[in-house]
């Protein structure tokens, strides 16, 4: 099912989102909504907050294929990168962020079993963008010449 | 940065006039399918792709701009790339080539692409641009469907179509659909593995897959244009004997290994035109199959990158070979036996009417009823797949029994 995205102001994208505990049937369907309303929006990452679900888990939709990651924590970040960024929460602007080149993550899936992953460029930028969410953190808040996109 | 192969092998196509397959087999060995793709898609939608630009680019920017935004815009209409993705491998291509100054410009323009702004001519010649499909051929299904011909120009693929021989539980965790036939599934995506070269399965149309089972099982059947050997070697599941022919040698090969690594061992391969007589074979098969070349128009949506330039004038050189294929292997039915005409195109000038024609000249030939579990339409004479109700197949096959 295609949930509805909250957009800026919603103060669910706020919070420090909690940890998950129970790896059950409500955290599948929350996942496969997410997967669902990520692809109707046709974006590249979303976290738990955006659909108004305060808890650590996102989906990334990349050229290196889908992910999703539970509970995911740096291991390391390293370089960095500038480029544009845009957020599903934050519809019709546009920004430019600083972020690591390359980052390191253990994360779970849904199922609770315990992964690392090393990503880097477009997908490490996602990573960080869909990260920030789960600590109430938005790209508008670390973005220089944030603009209109039309 | 995966825009920066198709940015040189296009460069060289659009300035320099190279030919596109010769570009393409400069590039390094290795994964390059993704950079032929995206090739072929640019060009084959040039047209759509300058209405595209034009209605994210209000001054029409310089020509590695453009060439640029062409990629991105075919990445994401043609080639499933998220629209984040595809913007930021646009925009290290214009840092990479010296265009940084017009990063941000490029960024602006592809995130305000709507595919609803694209501005189109007015009527079927904006379908036509839209879809790629020549004019003439919107004309004609437009008078053979009416305003279904917009569904059925513009049916995308609906992924891979597999047919399994061995093997298949292990593959339906994937992402994919089923079909009417119980060994053909269609995936999302499906990267071929060992299971391949072992012959577990293959990739086969399910349009190919529903020709080949609206034909009767018999003892000794005749392919009489057979590359690239697909339904050969389905039909030699359900036909004692086949015989697989083909006019040009390296299509010969390509039979021969494909018979080869599906491990079939009743499919007799030979080099034969199939507008030549044989007085050997007059009367010999139960059954002929005449898969003639033709436009290939029904597979549009299966092989977005299949060259879709066809004119009236190569359109009535292939109806003329079609024809004379049907009447001279027709001489190869024996009485009591079944002659079977097919295309993977939707025009009616290349099923229904030579069909019609060819019954109007032999009359020991009477049309019979084909039928099948894919969806289609019934014509006067045979049975129509369309793409846009069919998994993206547009075939056709009629089936003409020799009366006795």
């Amino acid at each position: 099912m295609i949930r509805e995205i909250v957009q800026v102001g919603d103060p669910v994208l706020r919070k420090k989102c909690e940890r998950v505990s129970r790896f059950d049937s409500a955290l599948c369907t929350l996942l496969d909504d997410m997967k669902e309303t990520l692809e109707a929006a046709e974006g590249a990452g979303l976290a738990a907050p955006q659909v108004g679900v305060p808890i650590r888990a996102v989906v990334v939709n990349v050229d290196e294929g889908y992910f999703e990651f539970i509970n995911p924590v740096f291991v390391w970040q390293k370089g960095e990168q500038r480029g544009p960024e845009g957020c599903l929460s934050v519809r019709g602007k546009a920004g430019d962020v600083v972020r690591p080149a390359k980052v390191k993550v253990i994360f779970q899936d849904r199922k609770g079993n315990k992964f690392s992953l090393v990503a880097r460029d477009f997908f490490a930028r996602a990573i960080c963008h869909e990260l920030d969410h789960l600590d109430g953190i938005l790209y508008i808040d670390k973005a220089t010449n944030v603009r209109d996109e039309d | 940065m995966i825009f920066l192969e198709p940015y040189e092998v296009l460069s060289k196509v659009y300035r320099e006039g190279a030919h596109l397959k010769i570009a393409l087999s400069a590039l390094p060995a290795g994964e390059k399918g993704r950079t032929v793709k995206l090739c072929y898609s640019v060009l084959e939608h040039d047209g759509y792709l300058d209405f595209c630009l034009a209605s994210i680019a209000k001054k029409k920017p310089q020509e590695s701009l453009r060439l640029i935004l062409k990629i991105a815009l075919a990445a994401m209409l043609y080639a499933d790339m998220v629209p984040p993705v595809a913007v930021n491998e646009a925009v290290m291509l214009a840092k990479h080539i010296g265009k940084g100054g017009a990063a941000g410009f490029v960024n602006a323009s592809l995130r305000a692409f709507k595919k609803e702004n694209v501005l189109l001519p007015e009527g079927d010649e904006g379908l036509a641009i839209e879809s790629n499909f020549p004019r003439f051929a919107i004309d004609a299904l437009r008078k053979e469907y009416g305003d279904r011909v917009r569904d059925i120009v513009l049916a995308r693929s609906r992924g891979v179509s597999v047919r399994f021989l061995r093997g298949m539980e292990s593959y339906l965790g994937r992402e994919h659909l089923d079909t009417p036939f119980e060994h053909v599934k269609i995936f999302k995506n499906f990267v071929r593995d060992e299971g391949f070269d072992r012959g577990d399965y293959t990739f086969q149309s399910v349009g190919s897959v529903a020709v080949c089972e609206a034909i009767d099982p018999c003892e000794n059947l005749l392919d009489a244009c057979a590359a690239p050997g697909g339904k050969s070697v389905l039909l030699a599941e359900k036909c004692a004997r086949v015989t697989a022919c083909e006019l040009h040698p390296h299509r010969v090969a390509l039979i021969e290994s494909y018979v080869r690594r599906m491990g079939v061992k009743n499919v007799e391969v030979m080099e034969k035109d199939a507008t030549a007589f044989d007085p050997a074979w007059e009367g010999k098969f139960d059954a002929v199959l005449c898969d003639v070349p033709c436009s290939g128009l029904g597979t549009a949506a299966e092989n977005p990158d299949l060259p879709l330039r066809k004119n009236e004038a190569a359109m009535s050189e292939l109806e003329a070979l079609q024809r004379a294929i049907l009447a001279n292997c027709s001489r190869y039915v024996k009485a009591g036996g079944a002659l079977y005409y097919a295309t993977c195109s939707i025009l009616p000038e290349e099923n229904d009417v030579p069909v019609g024609e060819f019954l109007k000249a032999h009359p020991d030939f009477s049309a019979e009823e084909v039928s099948s579990p894919l969806p289609h339409e019934k014509k006067t004479f045979g049975v129509q797949f369309l793409p846009d109700r069919a998994f993206g197949a547009g075939f056709y096959i009629a089936k003409l029994g020799r009366k006795i």
